[in-house]
């Protein structure tokens, strides 16, 4: 499979471009175009017959959907271009063996190889993160695409990284993260807008989302007219 | 030998990392890489480590910084323990200590949470009650008297009310015969009873003392020992102030602070919500035992057969099954468990001394032929 990520940052979409019999896993409502030679099939398991209600039902939970598409390509060369629902940036992260744990709503597309689970990220990390309760565990081998709100950029940690709630978009599973308050005293945490932030420790990647949904909600909000 | 999936942390590496497969041999901890490369961290140096997003990774690390190896595949702590050198056990069982510590004070932080909360829910509602008492005290009886005549237009939406002196005397004069045996500062009070045109077997007290009783009681009750049961019943609810320590329990002190000094536009917007008379008569069981109680006491007292409010209770009780008119229940469906009801009654009344039993000027009867428009 051939990626390759267009318009990038503020409105990416990306064209993939399939081999004879090769198939591509996305979000529903993903795909934007595709050329002929694609079949599209939905249902809620892994491509191969993992997974079914549960996991689909756990899927929800994440902020995913219930439902999978999958791509399956007849031909060489056949072309399909997705995109994010929101504005803002994709990337690609080329798993190998490793986890990746991803925000809800983040993960787009992934290879076959890819497994996409549900995980749990624990009680005070999902009521302060400004995340989901449940994330998504994205495992195995091959592509994997990830959307963000906004531009997305990594970081390589080797030791401690902060993130300010509500900009992780994925971070993979040799880092741990807690929450604790931005700077030393939680007044001044407070005062300073920033509250409480994810600690990440370890060594690892991480993305982030230059905004965050729930921000721009906000700011937007308190300018709309009541309807 | 089993071998487990992980992966290897090395700054010469392109990407910094890679997936390997972990075996362990006596002389220390091995990673294959698929391109062939193997690393080896020998027994004597090695040093362990859990970590990663579920706390379940472990590391594995030697004298090299830039080297970890790493897997969260089950049994591989296991298997190190046992295959690995002396120096391997050793730090498989600091790990497994560290481990166990860690589960030891997140277990006694989760205790401490469920007892903190098994405490407060223990201890809240008591104290809770406690509060409600002390506030409703300090409320004057005028607070009351105001409520009840924010509530009072609402009674006219059961139907109209009925003029009729044979009715609306008996009601009235039932009602005068309880005040004498009322707390001097209730039986002061502007009590007024209403008889209200509705099928509904049904009365109620209002805050301050505003009463109504709707036809279908009159209708239903077999005689007038029946019908003060239920006056009684009510009226105890204005003594007790009940439905103050409803709106007390609902809307809190502040709320009917307001009232007293003349701004109710806050409490007339929360009780609309609900509707005042809901709010105002919406007792809990608790309330309703004591109701019976004293109601019963105070029917005795004022010479009226204390046996009419058990009777009234199973009279309603009987007729409502076969009744078509649904609306029968009501006074039942808001006054739950009867047959525990009945007996706590039924075993006050041996105690109790009846007071003086005068003819009735008016009677249940005449009341009757006049609600059917004789």
């Amino acid at each position: 499979m051939n990626i390759e990520l267009m318009c990038r940052p503020a409105s990416t979409v990306a064209r993939l471009t399939l081999s004879d019999r090769e198939t591509v896993t996305c979000e529903v409502g993903a795909m934007i175009a595709m050329s002929d030679g694609l079949s599209v099939e939905t249902t809620s398991r892994s491509r191969g017959g993992s997974g079914g209600f549960l996991k689909g039902v756990s899927r929800i939970f994440s902020g995913e959907s219930y439902f999978l598409n999958h791509f399956h390509a007849s031909r060489e060369g056949a072309e399909l271009i997705i995109g994010p629902a929101l504005m803002g940036d994709i990337v690609h992260h080329t798993l190998m063996g490793g986890s990746l744990i991803v925000q809800g709503s983040s993960w787009l597309a992934s290879g076959p190889g890819v497994e996409i689970d549900t995980t749990f990220q624990g009680i005070s990390n999902a009521l302060f993160s400004g995340e989901s309760v449940f994330w998504v565990r994205c495992s195995g081998r091959g592509d994997l695409l990830l959307n963000s709100f906004g531009a997305i950029y990594n970081i390589d940690v080797d030791g401690e990284y902060v993130v300010d709630t509500g900009h992780i978009v994925a971070y993979e599973d040799t880092l741990s993260f807690t929450m604790s308050k931005a700077s030393e005293s939680l007044l001044g945490s407070l005062l300073g807008g920033e509250g409480l932030v994810c600690r990440f420790k370890g060594r690892g990647r991480i993305y982030c989302q230059s905004h965050n949904p729930p921000s721009f909600g906000a700011a937007l909000g308190s300018k709309l007219s009541p309807r | 030998m089993s071998t487990y999936l992980g992966g290897v942390f090395d700054d010469a590496l392109p990407e910094g990392r890679a997936a390997a497969t972990i075996t362990v041999w006596r002389h220390g901890v091995e990673a294959r890489l698929e391109a062939g490369k193997v690393y080896t961290i020998r027994s004597e140096v090695l040093r362990l480590e859990r970590g990663g997003s579920t706390g379940r990774m472990l590391f594995i690390r030697g004298q090299d910084p830039r080297l970890t190896l790493f897997s969260e595949a089950p049994g591989l702590l296991e298997e190190i323990g046992t295959t690995s050198g002396l120096e391997a056990r050793n730090a498989v069982a600091t790990l497994t200590a560290e481990v166990a510590k860690t589960r030891r004070a997140t277990l006694s932080l989760w205790l401490i949470a469920a007892a903190v909360l098994v405490v407060l829910g223990l201890v809240t509602p008591p104290l809770f009650r406690v509060a409600v008492d002390g506030a409703v005290g300090q409320l004057p009886l005028s607070l009351d008297v105001k409520l009840g005549d924010l509530a009072s237009s609402e009674i006219t939406s059961f139907g109209p009310a009925i003029t009729d002196e044979r009715a609306a005397g008996l009601a009235t004069e039932i009602l005068e015969r309880l005040r004498p045996h009322l707390p001097p500062d209730i039986a002061a009070l502007d009590l007024k009873i209403t008889v209200i045109e509705s099928a509904e077997v049904n009365a109620f007290a209002l805050p301050g003392g505003r009463m109504a009783v709707l036809s279908g009681l009159l209708k239903r009750a077999d005689d007038v020992n029946m019908v003060a049961a239920v006056f009684a019943h009510e009226l105890m609810h204005v003594r007790h102030r009940h439905g103050i320590r409803a709106l007390v329990q609902s809307a809190g002190v502040l709320a009917l602070v307001s009232v007293v000094f003349g701004d109710a536009t806050g409490i007339v917007a929360l009780l609309a919500q609900g509707g005042v008379l809901a709010t105002l008569t919406h007792y809990g069981r608790e309330h309703e035992s004591q109701a019976d109680l004293d109601g019963v006491a105070l029917t005795a007292a004022a010479g009226f057969d204390p046996a009419g409010m058990p009777a009234f209770f199973r009279k309603l009780k009987e007729i409502a099954p076969s009744s078509e008119v649904q609306e029968a229940l009501s006074w039942m469906s808001s006054h739950p468990s009867h047959e525990e009801r009945i007996a706590a009654i039924e075993a006050l009344i041996p105690s109790l001394t009846r007071g003086e039993d005068p003819p009735m000027n008016h009677t249940l009867e005449a009341a009757r032929a006049a609600l059917r428009g004789e």
